[in-house]
């Protein structure tokens, strides 16, 4: 699997801790991951050790804050390297969904 | 042991050619061939069915005739205005998109030296596709502008194969000036009336609508070689390379 997912869940708070990459051979499982929480308040997902991602990738991100968002469940993409975060801003995510949503690595 | 024939059978064995004469003619027709002039010269009705078998077939050459002229003209059509497309999103593009017919292809696909090669089948052969990028650049000793935008631009192609056509193939090569990545597939082809909105307009939801990294790919590639049609898509992308010999 070229996608590791560790699920955490605290109170009412998720924690989704990524590593590997996002693209059309992982994204359905990170998607789906977001089964395991039902009702949590504030979800973070940490992107610290996420090397990579394409538009497919892209696509499964806009699923899960869409569905966050509607649930009114606060979600925070954490640690987004630069790199990474280039293909965020050019398909213009942080504007649709607000820039507070992601958090990228100085 | 010898036969006589009379006047009579004679002059039915006659009649009988020259029906065959005409059943021949009547074949020629079905068989499209109109150019046999049909000659009995029996000044009796039988002359006048060949002459009626013979007008038919003028008419029916003309007809032919036609056609393949309305056809040739919907052909040049179709290729003048392919040739005015082209040149519109070639120009628009600062010639950055070649748009090329199937038979002009070959030139870019030899030029240069390959590398390496991939088949795309599965989802987990994109991440090679990338891999492999990276490894070839590394043994070559090659450098691009940036490694990051050519496995997006990679990792898009070859996804983009996986979606529409199941299984592709991914080369790597080395020009003169260029890394050159080529993504072949079989599949159905891209729409050419899709390309300006995937490349020109503004905002998330077209592009994300087209499934269809293509933006991505526009963005970050030197140049772009496309070419498809029914028979399948050759997307190539080249990416200047730098000297890295000189320190």
């Amino acid at each position: 699997m070229l996608l590791e997912i560790e699920s955490l869940k605290e109170n009412e708070t998720g924690t989704l801790i990524l590593a590997g990459v996002l693209d059309i051979s992982t994204v359905e499982a990170f998607k789906s991951s977001l089964d395991y929480f039902n009702n949590v308040q504030k979800l973070i997902i940490d992107f610290k050790k996420i090397k990579f991602v394409d538009s497919t990738g892209i696509g499964g991100i806009v699923h899960v804050v869409k569905k966050c968002q509607k649930q009114n469940t606060d979600i925070k993409i954490i640690n987004i390297s630069q790199e990474v975060f280039e293909i965020f801003d050019i398909l213009g995510l942080p504007e649709i969904f607000g820039k507070e949503v992601f958090e990228v690595t100085p | 042991m010898f036969k006589v024939e009379n006047k009579d059978s004679w002059s039915r064995r006659n009649l009988t050619k020259k029906q065959l004469r005409i059943a021949k003619s009547i074949q020629d027709l079905k068989n499209g061939e109109f150019n046999y002039k049909l000659k009995l010269n029996t000044n009796d009705e039988l002359e006048e069915i060949a002459e009626l078998i013979n007008s038919t077939a003028d008419i029916l050459k003309d007809h032919q005739k036609t056609l393949e002229q309305n056809l040739q003209k919907a052909i040049d059509e179709k290729t003048n205005l392919f040739e005015i497309y082209r040149v519109v999103i070639y120009s628009i593009t600062q010639k950055k998109l070649n748009l090329l017919m199937r038979n002009e292809v070959s030139k870019i696909l030899t030029e240069g030296e390959t590398l390496e090669y991939l088949p795309l089948q599965y989802p987990e052969d994109v991440n090679k596709a990338r891999e492999l990028a990276e490894l070839t650049l590394d043994k070559h000793r090659l450098e691009v502008g940036n490694i990051h935008h050519v496995k997006l631009c990679i990792s898009e192609a070859a996804t983009n194969v996986l979606k529409h056509a199941g299984t592709g193939n991914l080369e790597i090569r080395k020009t003169s000036n260029n890394l050159r990545i080529i993504v072949s597939d079989a599949g159905p082809g891209m729409d050419y009336n899709k390309l300006p909105y995937m490349l020109f307009l503004e905002g998330f939801s077209t592009k994300m609508s087209m499934g269809f990294g293509f933006s991505i790919i526009y963005k970050y590639a030197s140049k772009i070689y496309l070419s498809t049609s029914r028979d399948g898509t050759v997307i190539i992308m080249d990416f200047m390379l730098f000297d890295c010999s000189v320190d």
